[in-house]
């Protein structure tokens, strides 16, 4: 009994400073936000109690619904590309150890240099005028693929969503060769001698034990996505119109550009929600997957 | 029997280097293409932007580092990360431990994971008027709370995993042998969970040291400036001097490098010395 | 061991930092003390009680083209009121500039005097009494008056009930063409729209781009369109009366958007108008040779190499079909930057005359004439020496000399929403996304609402 209320002592004050920190700096400011979405304001005159308004403006705008859905591409395509490279890539790696160190080194590189350098150099890249992307396809006599990468409209969703989906692959390839690091040898020795091969050995024993970290990359994934702002703004500036904007561009133009923060603090409202529920379903499947 | 499957097992390998080194080259190629731009000109960026560079401006150095204050607001930036970066690992470790291993709560958990989503620019407004109140407008100190918040999410995410690995007889076995709880976080679980830390370490460090609009709003006296807000300032109003703007970067990437390759080794060491193992 | 070294040297940076963040302290526009930091300066200051705190914020940091032209004489300022004020200098580039001006006007922390744009862009701070309106300045002061400065320049930061800036800049397109490449290809410069198309397609078939012409969130893209517009009857009364009538889907502009199509179906355009967009990418492509023709603005001259100002020559802008205004008789011209200032701080006794003082200098022939070499064209009616300037701006205003002067979309949409409107949907309309018709509805309707 004391060890226990002993124990909560010890646990209040040890979670006490990160809490305060948390709350105050980030949970508050979040709450005020969220205040604000239920207001017109912009951002100089008083604001205007409105309720739903801001919401009901968003359900209507046209524009909210294509962010919506190029939000979703991002989704969809870094998960897709960022966890399935970076495991295949972080287990051929645990699989050698001659050269991780120098490999996992440069698979990081992409991820240390900021969004705005990345995205400056790709929309050179880029420019059909000067860029390399045409002139390399031209090379390997690819003519046919040549592209107005930013203007067409065809492609240009997938132009602006390839950086950001190529930068961050080193950074879960960084975790999961920390996550199969701490997986117990012995199981898995103990599964070859059993006569499994590679793949039932990486499917059916490491994956599992894995499965925090899978679940965690994943969740950052959805969530990286879902924030996602720089890549976008530097290179069209989410243009033309909304074509290449995710749902953080749109929060920001609509805030800062057009001067509307009772409506860009509804979008921010709706990208969080949109984590939140990624992240329940997410934990959901991982759940069912476990009990299995 | 036993060549084909050695020549088989070899023409395996020889694919997974072909593939480990070809992603290995998309992933320097524009690390390399930055350095060398950082030595051109503009016209030699736009007229070449592949190739070496015809002439070496070494200069854009010079001016990236003198002309942007890129000087000073390197050592800005490296102050107020890594003053960040120990407060964060600190009270971090500190949090996750109670909440996984002294006293577990689904809810506080829940409640410490809600921060991964919050997108940053929504943010900017409530906190400048709240370190307003504070009376800290700018002022680096408010800069290193900011960081620190915002990367508590992320970094207890990560360290919640690797704390709740630790399998329990350790800590019951410490606490046979009479330690403290105070002592079982220091002497035994903070070295347990070190690729934990050395994770959250690098994942926070580039979220601090690349932020712009957090710096922007922050701060406004320019020699109180960030490396990145620095570097945003040097493209100018309406042209972009490649070359120098590139100069800025390559100077900005190398610190960050620098610790991750000092953190590599921790990683290693912690592994190799049997850290997590049943 | 080395975890304990880091730890012990973490735990000092800590407690240093905590040190130095406390004595930088803040600065929230001080009244009377002085608080000593570390600005630009970098002055040790004598705490005497009468000694203000002001703070200027502006986008003419490093990197931008007045940068060099206006920090030597803001130095020069500071120090010599170094006993009586302390200037905080805030720079940052225009993008960021404008966000943090916007988080600080949400935030009630406003800067005491900032260069910003007028029109639309003030319209909120003026409803919200944040600027001081300039007549309060200009009977404080013996340094500068009203008529110094051009008749309409005040216009741009004049709303219903009086004027709340000071116009600093004014400026004139420039539509250049590269001489060099005409000689070689044996053309004359275009006056119609049949001879562009003609001129056009033998740059085409060379391998040049004709018109250097992009559109990244409506720059450059919304200047040319206000040129072509012009040319069509009736487009500067529209113009001018936007601000009541509220109609931008003119005939008019849909010949204008129209004849852009057509520009674009005809390759007058670079073919990636996103990747171009944006005033520095399109003049590189014309510096560099590879298109023949451009359309940009002063503050971009001091970006133009030597050659390119040798090669290139100040033409009128083709006329389109059915226009009716000759081009060769008209330019856009207008103010399109200045300062303003927070009223609260004006109206604080405190800082009243240092605020007036440092207006003076904004407002100064010597500032003004600095700036000029940056290739700006001053509100301000000053009297300067051709012969500093650079030969591009020189070659300006000789083709501006006797010209009419027509207004742009840019300062004369009265709405920040519908501007924003206007932007995006030309960059739509560059890459053929949208109808003309299209493009009319849409910014049409933000002026509806």
């Amino acid at each position: 009994m004391i060890k226990q209320r002993k124990d909560n002592i010890f646990a209040f004050f040890f979670i006490l400073p990160v809490f305060a920190v948390y709350t105050c700096f980030l949970i508050l400011p979040m709450i005020s936000s969220a205040f604000y979405s239920l207001n017109e304001w912009n951002g100089v005159a008083d604001k205007i109690f409105i309720g739903m308004g801001n919401y009901k403006t968003l359900i209507a705008s046209s524009d909210y619904w294509i962010t919506f859905w190029n939000t979703l591409k991002l989704v969809i395509v870094t998960l897709a590309v960022q966890i399935s490279l970076g495991l295949l890539i972080a287990y051929l790696l645990y699989n050698k150890m001659k050269g991780l160190k120098i490999f996992r080194t440069i698979y990081f590189l992409p991820v240390v240099i900021a969004p705005v350098a990345i995205g400056l150099m790709f929309s050179l890249f880029y420019n059909s005028e000067i860029g390399i992307f045409n002139r390399l396809l031209e090379a390997v006599g690819l003519d046919s693929w040549n592209k107005n990468w930013l203007s067409d409209q065809g492609v240009l969703l997938g132009a602006v969503i390839a950086p950001q989906a190529w930068q961050y692959i080193g950074m879960y390839i960084t975790i999961f060769i920390a996550a199969l690091q701490s997986v117990p040898e012995e199981l898995v020795e103990s599964a070859q001698i059993d006569g499994a091969n590679n793949r039932q050995r990486f499917f059916h024993i490491i994956v599992p034990q894995m499965g925090y970290f899978i679940e965690i990359s994943m969740i950052l994934c959805v969530t990286g996505a879902l924030k996602s702002f720089d890549h976008s703004w530097i290179m069209t500036n989410g243009g033309p119109g909304v074509r290449s904007a995710y749902l953080g561009v749109y929060m920001y133009k609509t805030a800062f550009v057009n001067s509307d923060f009772g409506l860009g603090s509804a979008i921010s409202v709706t990208i969080v929600s949109l984590a939140l529920i990624f992240t329940l379903v997410l934990k959901a499947i991982t759940g069912r997957i476990n009990k299995e | 029997m036993s060549n084909m499957y050695l020549v088989k097992q070899k023409t395996a390998k020889c694919i997974k280097y072909i593939f480990l080194i070809g992603f290995a080259l998309t992933s320097l190629y524009p690390f390399i293409w930055v350095l060398i731009t950082s030595l051109k000109d503009n016209n030699d960026i736009y007229g070449n932007g592949f190739g070496l560079p015809k002439v070496y401006k070494w200069n854009n150095y010079i001016e990236a580092w003198k002309n942007a204050q890129v000087g000073i607001s390197f050592f800005n930036s490296l102050t107020i990360c890594l003053l960040a970066l120990a407060a964060l690992i600190l009270i971090t470790c500190m949090g996750s431990y109670a909440m996984m291993r002294v006293r577990k709560s689904k809810i506080i958990t829940a409640y410490f994971s809600l921060g991964i989503m919050i997108p940053i620019h929504i943010l900017l407004i409530p906190i400048v008027i709240l370190f307003g109140k504070l009376h800290l407008t700018d002022n680096h100190l408010s800069l290193v709370i900011a960081y620190i918040a915002i990367n508590i999410s992320i970094s207890l995410f990560i360290l919640n995993g690797f704390f709740a690995a630790i399998p329990t007889e350790i800590d019951e076995a410490a606490i046979i042998d009479g330690c403290g709880r105070c002592g079982i976080f220091f002497k035994i679980m903070l070295p347990l969970v070190k690729p934990g830390i050395a994770t959250v370490a690098t994942l926070a460090f580039l979220n601090c040291w690349n932020d712009l609009v957090v710096g922007l709003v922050l701060i406004s006296t320019p020699v109180k400036r960030t490396l990145s807000m620095s570097i945003s300032v040097m493209k100018g109003a309406y042209v972009t001097q490649y070359g120098i703007l590139c100069a800025g970067f390559v100077i900005s990437i190398v610190p960050v490098v620098i610790m991750y390759l000092l953190f590599q080794k921790q990683i290693i060491s912690g592994m190799t010395a049997g850290a997590v193992k049943g | 061991m080395r975890k304990k070294i880091i730890g012990i040297v973490c735990t000092a940076a800590l407690i240093m930092g905590l040190f130095s963040g406390c004595a930088s302290g803040s600065n929230n526009g001080g009244t009377k003390e002085a608080i000593s930091s570390t600005d630009m300066a970098g002055e040790d200051t004598a705490a005497s009680s009468e000694k203000v705190t002001i703070r200027f914020a502006t986008n003419w940091g490093p990197g931008d083209a007045k940068y060099d032209y206006f920090y030597p004489l803001f130095e020069k300022y500071a120090e010599e009121n170094k006993d009586k004020v302390e200037i905080k200098l805030e720079t940052l580039s225009t993008e960021d500039y404008k966000t943090k001006i916007r988080t600080e006007t949400a935030s009630g922390n406003l800067p005491d005097v900032f260069t910003w744009w007028g029109g639309s862009m003030i319209i909120d701070m003026v409803d919200a009494g944040l600027l001081l309106n300039v007549d309060d300045y200009f009977t404080m002061t013996d340094k500068t008056s009203k008529e110094n400065f051009d008749s309409s320049a005040f216009g741009y930061y004049t709303l219903t009930d009086g004027t709340y800036g000071f116009p600093l800049e004014s400026t004139r397109p420039v539509f250049i063409a590269n001489k060099a490449l005409f000689d070689e290809y044996g053309l004359s410069y275009p006056k119609t729209y049949e001879e562009l198309k003609e001129v056009s397609k033998v740059f085409n078939e060379n391998g040049i781009i004709p018109i250097a012409m992009a559109s990244k969130n409506g720059t450059p893209s919304e200047f040319f369109f206000s040129e072509l517009h012009s040319q069509f009857k009736g487009a500067e009364e529209e113009l001018v009366n936007m601000g009541t009538t509220r109609n931008f889907a003119t005939d008019n502009a849909l010949k204008t958007a129209e004849a852009i199509t057509d520009m674009i179906n005809q390759g007058m355009f670079p073919e990636d108008t996103v990747a171009n967009g944006d005033w520095g990418p399109c003049l590189q492509l014309y510096c560099d040779g590879k298109a023949a023709m451009t359309y940009t603005y002063p503050w971009m001259f001091e970006s133009m190499t030597d050659d390119a100002q040798e090669f290139s020559e100040c033409i009128p802008v083709p006329k389109l079909d059915g226009a009716t205004n000759d081009p060769s008789t008209f330019v856009s011209g207008f103010t399109v930057y200045g300062a303003v200032v927070n009223k609260a701080s004006f109206e604080d006794p405190a800082k009243q005359q240092a605020l007036v003082d440092f207006i003076d200098f904004l407002t100064s022939d010597d500032l003004t004439l600095a700036l000029t070499q940056s290739g700006m064209i001053p509100a301000k009616q000053v009297e300067y020496d051709m012969d500093d300037m650079k030969p591009i701006f020189k070659k300006m205003i000789e083709f501006c000399e006797g010209k009419e002067l027509t207004s742009v979309h840019y300062t004369t949409m009265p709405d920040l929403e519908a501007l924003n409107m206007l932007d995006a949907s030309l960059d739509e309309l560059f890459i053929q996304a949208i109808t003309p018709e299209e493009f009319l509805d849409k910014v049409q309707a933000e002026l509806d609402k």
